[in-house]
């Protein structure tokens, strides 16, 4: 089980480079993660923008004799395009955006169908634990439904797995640990938990609906007369809706001052989004993240 | 128990002079609970304590001269818990009723009535207590909604940081949204904090309509409140955690460089969803939580059913801490 970010690059380092793009390039690109994850061995630097620029900057940096690629598009816009194209058409690659995502990126590089199947996890070291805690979804999908539910959590199982976590727990939360139907999410986390219960989501389990005291103390759900192995244990916490996923994980990040690294499942091709509240050195470990996503699910 | 003992003598016996006007701000929970002994005993009604973690809430609270406490619940099992906890409950004032609905009414109303300084809740869900406390402000014409004020006390940030609205309001709309906003910046008032700050939570990506719809509404929120004169309050630079501690730039590199001393006093979520799971993160980071409604009669503590006795306690003392305070302002809020 990967259980710090540093195991989650060390696990990176293991294959050839990946491939990973940056389009336009300008100076408020983030390059200098690309520069360091190749440095580590993890990534091959594709740099497409005007090529003298290119050159100078790297110059600057004394990344001069880096091993890379630069494609000579001076174009900002034919630039990303080529870069959309590149990614999607290798698969096993990655587009690293040069700023951060807005929606007009997001419904250029995906059609509606991607997005569907698409889900937001953000990664962070548990709190006191020795393990890794994925919650999701923390960018994508403002008010899911039972169905982009359903995608949001085989989505986070899968990166589970591939960070070696055996038969993940999943907490499905919500407001309150019973079912209420003037809260649609007790309802939608009832259902995932019967479905994980007559094993729809294979070997995991997955409790809900539970409230955050009940999702993250053992000794707070037997006071509440809840009895799971989840509780106080959980390896994925399923958030109700996006902006509780978006409190949740800031908060843990930045007031318990928790490492954080976010990866988009379910693309079949790598997009970082480039999210201005991930620190560069956790970009780096974004880039690991998805490598490790795109090896598992390219069967490299 | 040995920290409530020593607070009591530090209160009582070696003469601490505790400042109790209302220009002083109380930092943390240390300082609620000194003050709430230096100014005890306040009439507290305690609905349905007959759980252990409950009882010894009020028996570390009594014992600690914060209450004189009156109980509503099923005298055997009050008698039951008082007995796990070794707390002998003879001498107190014990109203006999079992049904939930009615242990609220009557709570809510001894508050409303003045026969008490605050209510508390014990093991019944809190919904019976918002519905009580809700029928009582709109029977008087008070209050259109009520809203949950959870506070944190964070080691290092100087002071108490408020999240609301966790518990009344599933998806409060905007005049909602507002009266939450000023119930949380009142509470800060009574904290001793003459311009609390207050951050309008949207998650703030533009990713579709819908999220541009919420977070226009915040931003309508922050503008509306940085009328300070009006509204006695300032404005949080930013809708999301991270940018309000750190801007829309990028963050930093290092960890220990975040300085989450740019936390205002009140954060208002979007939703009941956000607030819930985002006020008890203190179970995950080790933080120090209170929960408290306020209502136009006084403080109602609402404790969650899986809190411990020492949080409980803790959550009585802010209550009477409060209520002295609006004492000394003179009445309803």
């Amino acid at each position: 089980m990967m259980q710090t970010f540093s195991d989650i690059i060390d696990a990176a380092k293991h294959n050839n480079p990946i491939k990973t793009l940056i389009a336009p390039f300008h100076d408020n690109a983030p390059l200098d993660a690309l520069l360091n994850a190749s440095e580590l061995g993890i990534c091959y630097p594709v740099i497409i923008g005007n090529k003298k620029t290119i050159l100078k900057h790297l110059q600057r940096l004394n990344y001069d004799n880096l091993p890379c690629e630069i494609i000579n598009e001076p174009d900002a816009k034919k630039a990303r395009e080529l870069a959309i194209s590149l990614v999607k058409e290798e698969q096993h690659s990655i587009l690293m955006m040069d700023q951060p995502c807005h929606e007009a990126d997001m419904t250029v590089i995906f059609n509606k169908k991607e997005i569907k199947k698409t889900s937001h996890i953000s990664v962070l070291k548990a709190p006191g634990q020795d393990k890794l805690i994925l919650i999701s979804d923390t960018f994508l999908h403002i008010k899911p439904d039972i169905k982009q539910k359903i995608t949001i959590t085989q989505n986070a199982l899968k990166l589970a797995l591939i960070l070696k976590i055996d038969k993940p727990k999943a907490a499905a939360l919500s407001a309150i640990e019973y079912v209420n139907p003037a809260i649609p999410s007790t309802i939608d986390a009832a259902i995932l938990s019967k479905m994980s219960q007559r094993k729809q989501f294979g070997e995991c389990l997955i409790e809900g609906p539970l409230d955050i005291d009940t999702a993250v103390s053992s000794d707070a759900a037997k006071r509440k007369g809840i009895k799971s192995p989840v509780t106080g244990d959980a390896d994925i916490y399923i958030a109700p809706e996006r902006e509780t996923g978006i409190s949740l994980s800031q908060t843990l990040a930045f007031v318990g001052k928790l490492p954080m690294a976010c990866v988009l499942m379910g693309t079949g091709y790598g997009v970082i989004l480039n999210l201005p509240f991930i620190s560069k050195s956790n970009k780096v470990v974004e880039i690991a993240l998805l490598k490790l996503v795109l090896q598992a699910e390219n069967g490299k | 128990m040995r920290f409530y003992t020593n607070l009591a003598r530090d209160a009582r016996d070696c003469n601490v002079k505790i400042k109790t006007d209302n220009n002083v701000k109380l930092k943390n929970f240390d300082d609620v609970e000194k003050l709430a002994v230096s100014k005890g005993p306040g009439k507290m009604v305690v609905l349905a304590p007959e759980d252990i973690e409950f009882i010894k809430a009020v028996k570390i609270s009594k014992q600690n001269g914060i209450i004189e406490p009156i109980l509503i619940g099923n005298p055997e099992k009050l008698k039951k818990a008082g007995n796990e906890a070794q707390f002998d409950i003879s001498g107190i004032q014990i109203i006999n009723e079992s049904d939930p609905q009615k242990i609220a009414d009557l709570g809510v109303s001894m508050l409303f009535d003045k026969e008490v300084d605050i209510t508390g809740k014990g093991q019944i869900p809190t919904s019976y207590i918002y519905r009580s406390i809700l029928k009582k402000e709109k029977a008087l014409g008070k209050k259109k909604t009520i809203s949950v004020n959870s506070i944190w006390d964070i080691p290092d940030v100087g002071h108490p940081v408020s999240i609301t609205d966790p518990g009344v309001n599933i998806l409060p709309d905007y005049e909602t949204k507002k009266e939450i906003a000023l119930s949380g910046i009142t509470l800060f008032h009574l904290l001793g904090y003459k311009t609390p700050e207050i951050g309008f939570l949207a998650g703030n990506i533009n990713i579709s309509d819908t999220a541009q719809a919420a977070y226009s509404e915040s931003v309508r929120l922050a503008e509306e409140f940085s009328d300070t004169d009006q509204y006695k309050c300032k404005v949080a630079n930013g809708f999301s955690i991270a940018e309000i501690l750190f801007g829309k730039g990028n963050a930093p590199d290092h960890i220990e460089q975040i300085d989450i001393i740019r936390l205002p006093h009140i954060l208002l979520v979007p939703n009941l969803e956000a607030g819930n799971i985002l006020s008890k993160i203190d179970l995950f980071l080790g933080f120090k939580r209170c929960s408290v409604i306020l209502s136009s009669a006084g403080p109602v503590m609402v404790p969650s059913r899986s809190d411990i006795s020492s949080s409980i306690a803790r959550e009585i003392a802010l209550g009477i801490t409060l209520s002295n305070r609006l004492r000394e302002i003179g009445g309803d809020i």
